[in-house]
């Protein structure tokens, strides 16, 4: 792969900072990767090679590129992180995936910053995790001290306006931009937008959540360097639940460089810390937009996964009905019923609401997360084998050589021709 | 637990930052814990209240104290990185483990706009921190803010580390003298720090898996006054991450918003931190792997850690040149009986079967791997994985322990019979 022609322009009411990136070793067309800001943020942007190197490393390593070539000096501290990044990214999800090497100008160190002054910044979406990391941010650091947040950024081409070829969603973006707007001059902060098509190097979902979102933020943190020193994101999981995913604290600050720092904050706090937190916090509560549906009229869809654990979070510590981001202020077991525990996060996300939802005497919740939450083991159990059926398929692998799964798969297939016959 | 009274002070030679930690929930003395360092480098150290607390609070949470109170002003950043590594350590180690609470009283500090301070890099001898060293000499241009300028070698952590041992202090300097010739080849200021921090608690394991790293960082918040980020070389290789008492989750947790620990060296394996150190003549010749302390020699020849250290020499080409050890011949009778103490030490040893095949050396790869496959076994038989591991479940959950209680009484009755 090769970044060349790294350019900033100004196209319109917007300054654009764009190169183009070219693949060799597979067969996917060159792309133009832009990151664009209004111009009252212009002067953040700058011709900075570390937001595409970060950006293209990952997709670059999924696609079997064996190199990143670009002819400008890179940060040595970068190239051992993504170095570094890219071990993790291997470890956690296959040798398949072979750590691409990064082919860069002459040695040396360049400042994307003029000044040595600190500006902290994070990435806001308006869901519980950048919200939380806002509201913790409040109250444990006074406004002159440098690690209080001073601006958030707000992304199109992540979550909303994904998918190559697909809707850009615009309108979506512009009515949660103006919502967050709201929140920030509440916070006393600027927001600032960033409009960009990095996720359309590779903008496949499960790549996106498992391996990239966490080096595409990071890219977009890189590419406003000239205006900050620090640049927050916000964690998913708590320190105890840790598991491989795209945005990581062994991932996030590998994406750093000299003179930016990529923190990945609020590993402190559980998923119900944090809800306490902006329960606390009414104009946080009243513009949260944790739904991935970007439904047209609404901040919030109410029936998805996402919406259905909020809404029963914020049930469980008696503030939904004060809360007007969503369409209903209740959980019906129904609602609830709707929903599927898909993986480790989500079942201990709900485990934690047993407690506060029994005080509350919502034992019609308690139990469909009792009944999920079983659901959820006796699949992983499945799964990784450690039923009484995986102890058969392990006998039968280890002394039979698979025959009972050969004869299973033969009689199966005798029965299903004979029903369809 | 308590911690009062900070104050700076001259012992002797040395400039001294200390202050009183008095236990609280437990019955254990006051203590006076202090770092110090010789006078021409006094301007390093500060009275800074994150040095004790960071020192003081996992041994608070090992003795089951329920808060650290400092009369100081603490780092938001600092206070939230220390709740989450608490956090972290319970996850991993369990009960009865509880997170302690840190009170302070004294507001908050806000730091400087940054001066010219530096970044400096732990060093023990070992290769991991000399191979870091090398790495950042190498590929830093010197103007990068995380260029390493000085080198931290501390007593009182491997050497002088016990309350009622020894404290080794010929010894420390004879790791100093032989760390002057590297100090001074990598362009970085050889910084000796004097402390009693690990006296909070010296066991063994606590110090392994839970506070090294920890403690490490103490003593760089004490020397935060000229120093705005401080590498701790990694131990292990990212394939075989697992809980231990420095690790890249925990080390940065101990950062405050005027100083940065970091874990440095994750991207290499211990066999390319040998090539890097093996292609430095004076970092070669100064290597110091060895735990035993011997008196003489830097390195006893005959450890797990020196001879290990010695075949990724080997491996790497480099053995025939190193004088740091007092023999170059290694059999596979020498590596046979060898423990081995975690995954990742396996997994090291393993990582040289390959380039000792392609060096004619079959005969120590053969020994490696059959040492490999014992401590499989073992491994398996520990974690209840193999067929005896399978019977002891089965006996567990069906038959209340019914074949380990009749194991345990025929085994009594043949002991007495055959005594008797």
């Amino acid at each position: 792969m090769r970044i060349e022609d790294i350019q900033v322009e100004t196209v319109g009411a917007a300054a654009r900072l764009s190169a183009s990136v070219t693949w060799e070793d597979c067969d996917r067309a060159p792309q133009r990767v832009f990151f664009e800001t209004d111009q009252e943020h212009a002067p953040y942007l700058s011709c900075n090679p570390h937001a595409f190197l970060v950006a293209s490393i990952l997709p670059a390593m999924r696609h079997g590129e064996r190199r990143v070539a670009l002819d400008a000096p890179i940060c040595p501290e970068l190239r051992e992180g993504l170095e570094t990044a890219m071990l993790f990214i291997r470890a956690w999800h296959g040798p398949n995936r072979e750590p691409v090497r990064i082919e860069a100008g002459a040695q040396g160190y360049v400042r994307f910053r003029d000044t040595t002054a600190r500006h902290t910044a994070l990435f806001m979406s308006g869901g519980i995790d950048s919200m939380a990391s806002l509201c913790a941010n409040r109250r444990n650091y006074p406004p002159d001290h440098p690690g209080s947040i001073k601006s958030g950024i707000f992304v199109h081409g992540f979550d909303i306006g994904a998918i190559q070829g697909g809707d850009s969603e615009l309108d979506a973006f512009e009515r949660a931009r103006t919502l967050l707007s709201t929140v920030a001059r509440e916070a006393g902060i600027s927001l600032v937008p960033l409009y960009t098509n990095v996720r359309h190097l590779d903008d496949d979902i499960p790549f996106w959540m498992h391996e990239f979102h966490g080096a595409a933020l990071a890219a977009a943190a890189h590419a406003l360097a000239h205006g900050f020193s620090d640049v927050l994101i916000a964690s998913t999981f708590d320190a105890p639940n840790l598991e491989p995913w795209g945005s990581h604290p062994l991932l996030d600050p590998f994406y750093g460089s000299g003179d930016l720092r990529i923190r990945h904050d609020g590993l402190r706090y559980s998923r119900l810390d944090k809800v306490r937190m902006i329960s606390e916090w009414d104009i946080a509560l009243q513009n949260l937009r944790v739904c991935t549906e970007n439904p047209s009229d609404a901040l919030n869809c109410g029936s998805c996964e996402k919406c259905v654990r909020t809404m029963t979070e914020l049930l469980a510590l008696g503030k939904l009905s004060g809360c007007q981001a969503f369409p209903t202020n209740d959980v019906s077991r129904e609602l609830l019923e709707s929903i599927q525990i898909t993986n480790g996060l989500q079942d201990c996300i709900y485990q934690e609401l047993v407690e506060p939802l029994s005080s509350q005497s919502r034992m019609d919740l308690v139990e469909v997360i009792d009944a999920k939450s079983a659901q959820y083991h006796r699949q992983l159990a499945w799964e990784e084998e450690r039923d009484w059926k995986g102890a058969v398929k392990r006998l039968d692998r280890r002394f039979l050589r698979g025959g009972i799964y050969r004869s299973y798969e033969a009689a199966r297939r005798v029965l299903l021709r004979r029903r369809s016959g | 637990m308590r911690i009062e009274d900070l104050s700076t002070d001259e012992v002797g030679s040395r400039y001294r930052v200390a202050a009183t930690v008095t236990w609280e929930d437990c019955d254990r003395a006051p203590q006076r814990v202090f770092f110090e360092t010789e006078q021409e480098h006094a301007p390093y150290l500060s009275c800074n209240p994150h040095a004790f607390l960071v020192a003081s609070i996992l041994p608070a949470m090992r003795y089951g104290e329920r808060r650290v109170a400092v009369d100081a002003p603490v780092c938001p950043e600092l206070r939230i990185g220390l709740e989450t590594a608490m956090r972290l350590l319970c996850s991993w180690y369990g009960a009865p483990r509880q997170p302690v609470t840190i009170e302070s009283h004294a507001g908050i500090p806000v730091p400087p706009h940054e001066t010219q301070r530096r970044a400096g890099v732990f060093l023990s001898g070992g290769l991991d921190s000399l191979a870091v060293l090398w790495s950042n000499r190498q590929e830093y241009p010197l103007d990068h803010p995380n260029a390493f300028q000085v080198g931290i070698l501390v007593h009182g952590f491997d050497m002088g580390a016990f309350q009622s041992g020894a404290p080794e202090l010929a010894k420390f300097e004879q790791a100093m003298r032989a760390l002057q010739p590297i100090a001074a080849d990598a362009h970085v200021l050889l910084l000796p720090v004097y402390t009693n921090v690990r006296h909070l608690a010296d066991e063994v394991d606590f110090w392994m898996h839970e506070f090294h790293a920890a403690a490490l960082s103490s003593v760089a918040h004490a020397c935060s006054s000229r120093l705005h980020a401080v590498g701790i070389s990694s131990t292990s290789s990212v394939e075989h991450l697992h809980p231990w008492g420095s690790h890249p989750l925990l080390d940065p947790l101990y950062s405050s918003a005027d100083l940065r620990i970091k874990h440095e060296g994750l991207h290499l394996s211990r066999l390319e931190k040998a090539r890097l150190v093996g292609e430095w003549e004076v970092g070669l010749q100064a290597l110091r792997v060895c735990w035993t302390n011997p008196a003489e020699e830097l390195n006893c020849g005959a450890c797990e850690k020196c001879l290990r250290t010695m075949v990724e020499l080997m491996a790497a080409g480099k053995l025939d040149q190193a004088r740091a050890f007092p023999t170059k011949e290694i059999t596979a009778e020498s590596i046979l009986p060898l423990p081995v103490a975690a995954p990742y030490i396996d997994a090291q040893w393993l990582e040289l079967v390959g380039p000792l095949r392609e060096l004619g050396r079959a005969d120590l790869a053969a020994a490696i791997e059959e040492r490999s496959a014992r401590y499989r076994r073992h491994l398996a038989w520990e974690e209840e994985r193999d067929w005896k591991g399978a019977v002891k479940r089965l006996d567990r959950r069906f038959l209340r322990g019914g074949i380990y209680r009749f194991y345990k009484t025929a085994r009594q009755v043949l002991l007495k019979r055959r005594s008797g």
